[in-house]
């Protein structure tokens, strides 16, 4: 039998939203394979109601035997639609923070991704299939019985005609201003880098919604520390381009990453990296980038040597767009098709 | 927090091994005092969320602190639909005198009482803490206790 339809689920839909990026991309890839694919929604901003649907046709769409992806990455009350569904279930396992991350800075969320996690044996009873963004995330998955598995890393290219433009001594984050993002560590390492490189200065860019206690806890440390850091909030494509394109480098500390897009994002851009190597981030960024320890102040030399040596921000600049080429589009297709084809692909 | 270890590229522990250096050499030259470092070693200071202590009714708390003395005017009853509107919109511009008024002093109310129970909820959220590692460091000094017991016995 030959599969008809790959549909996907996710809780909400808003744009420059990671989740929503990597669904709205797989979209592409299931219906270049010659496959029905919608996008369903709980939640969808108004700037994307033409690329979902409410969850209101759930049960006018999704038929028996066809696939149903679900993007799990909060609790949310769409998932047991999807486990009840008559298809067959694909959890995209986007692997939540750990709640402990979310302590002090929003109950909400501390709820939210504890639920999520702690959901998991619960569900994989009911699942057919399970992807992951990365390696990584394969071991949370470890002995629950699930009867497939793959890894769909998602594709990053720049937009055409992308050029590197950097400024001196600019270092860029890139990121939602949420904990385990770490983003003390690097204003800590640019308040170190002044020291010797006064002009430094940091633009970090990122959506601070719903971690305001955080977002307000770093203002305060990024004065006090007199870090050149300007945290500049949410940021629109064409803004996010500007500012990969003028960093001389980038710097991304995070704590837990499930993959790292921004990570991903700018090694395709040729731009050389400095990053901790906890979690997804030592993989993706496997032999392209400076992977330090947390202490800011090896972070802060570790820029130090990019900003002086220009051979060196040549050679990692080099390095992070041979990295990248594992993240291309048609990487993703093949991944795709690999994982589905034993369910009869349309020829 | 699982480390991913990454395999050995020579070249890339060359560069890290010259960041390492950089910083025991100026920590020799005094750039890196301790003083810098105990500055860069201050936790980061993060004024809780208050709704950790003050659970989910406080996002609700929040959303209607703020009255709206002007509230979108609706009617959809067939053919008399227009009129009510009408009608309705004649009774608040003849309450404008006195409404916004009262509400504006009702909003401010609210405004405070909730900046009031924000900074309630967070000393709550602190001194919580502080109960559970008092706990912690009690239990420690009992068990300690009862170790030193046992070798005296």
């Amino acid at each position: 039998m030959t599969l008809r339809a790959a549909h996907q689920v996710v809780p909400t839909l808003s744009p420059g939203d990671g989740v929503g990026n990597y669904a709205l991309a797989l979209r592409g890839i299931l219906r270049s394979l010659g496959l029905e694919s919608e996008l369903l929604a709980g939640a969808i901003d108004p700037s994307l109601r033409d690329e979902a649907h409410s969850m209101e046709r759930f049960d006018a769409m999704v038929r028996p035997g066809d696939a149903l992806l679900y993007h799990f990455a909060i609790a949310s009350p769409e998932l047991d639609r999807v486990l009840a569904a008559p298809a067959r279930r694909v959890l995209v396992y986007q692997n939540p923070t750990p709640e402990e991350w979310f302590d002090l800075v929003s109950a909400r969320n501390f709820e939210r991704t504890r639920r999520a996690r702690a959901e998991l044996p619960r569900i994989a009873p009911a699942l057919d299939m399970a992807v992951t963004l990365s390696h990584y995330s394969q071991e949370a998955l470890e002995g629950l019985g699930i009867p497939r598995r793959a890894v769909w890393a998602p594709a990053v290219a720049p937009p055409a005609g992308f050029v590197r433009t950097p400024e001196p001594a600019t270092v860029l984050g890139v990121g939602r201003i949420v904990p385990n993002k770490r983003w003390e560590v690097l204003i800590r390492a640019m308040a170190a880098l002044r020291r010797t490189h006064p002009q430094a200065r940091c633009e970090l860019v990122g959506n601070p919604a719903e971690m305001e206690p955080y977002a307000q806890a770093l203002e305060r440390l990024a004065r006090r520390l007199d870090s050149g850091t300007t945290l500049r909030g949410k940021v629109d494509d064409a803004e996010l381009e500007r500012a990969y394109a003028r960093c001389t480098v980038m710097a991304f500390p995070s704590g837990h990453e499930g993959f790292g897009v921004p990570l991903a994002e700018a090694m395709a851009r040729g731009i050389p990296l400095v990053t901790s190597r906890h979690t997804a981030v030592g993989e993706v960024g496997l032999g392209a980038v400076l992977q330090t320890s947390d202490d800011p102040l090896e972070v802060a030399e570790a820029l130090a040597l990019v900003l002086d040596d220009a051979a060196v921000a040549a050679e990692l600049s080099e390095r992070s767009r041979r990295r990248a080429e594992a993240y291309s589009p048609a990487e993703l297709t093949r991944a795709v098709r690999e994982a589905l084809d034993p369910w009869g692909l349309p020829s | 927090m699982s480390a991913t270890p990454t395999p050995g590229d020579g070249r890339l522990d060359s560069l890290l091994a010259r960041a390492r250096a950089a910083v025991e050499e100026k920590t020799d030259r005094g750039v890196y005092t301790a003083e810098f470092r105990a500055l860069l070693d201050e936790p980061l200071d993060i004024r809780p969320d208050p709704a950790f202590a003050a659970g989910p009714a406080w996002g609700e708390a929040l959303r209607t602190a703020d009255i709206d003395p002007e509230p979108p005017i609706v009617s959809t009853r067939p053919v008399i639909g227009p009129l009510v509107r009408g009608l309705k919109g004649a009774v608040r511009r003849g309450l404008r005198w006195y409404l916004p008024p009262v509400t504006a002093q009702v909003t401010a109310h609210n405004r405070a009482v909730v900046d009031v129970l924000a900074e309630h909820s967070r000393e709550i959220v602190r001194l919580r803490r502080e109960v559970e590692a008092l706990r912690r460091r009690v239990v420690a000094v009992e068990a300690q206790a009862e170790r030193d017991a046992a070798r005296r016995a």
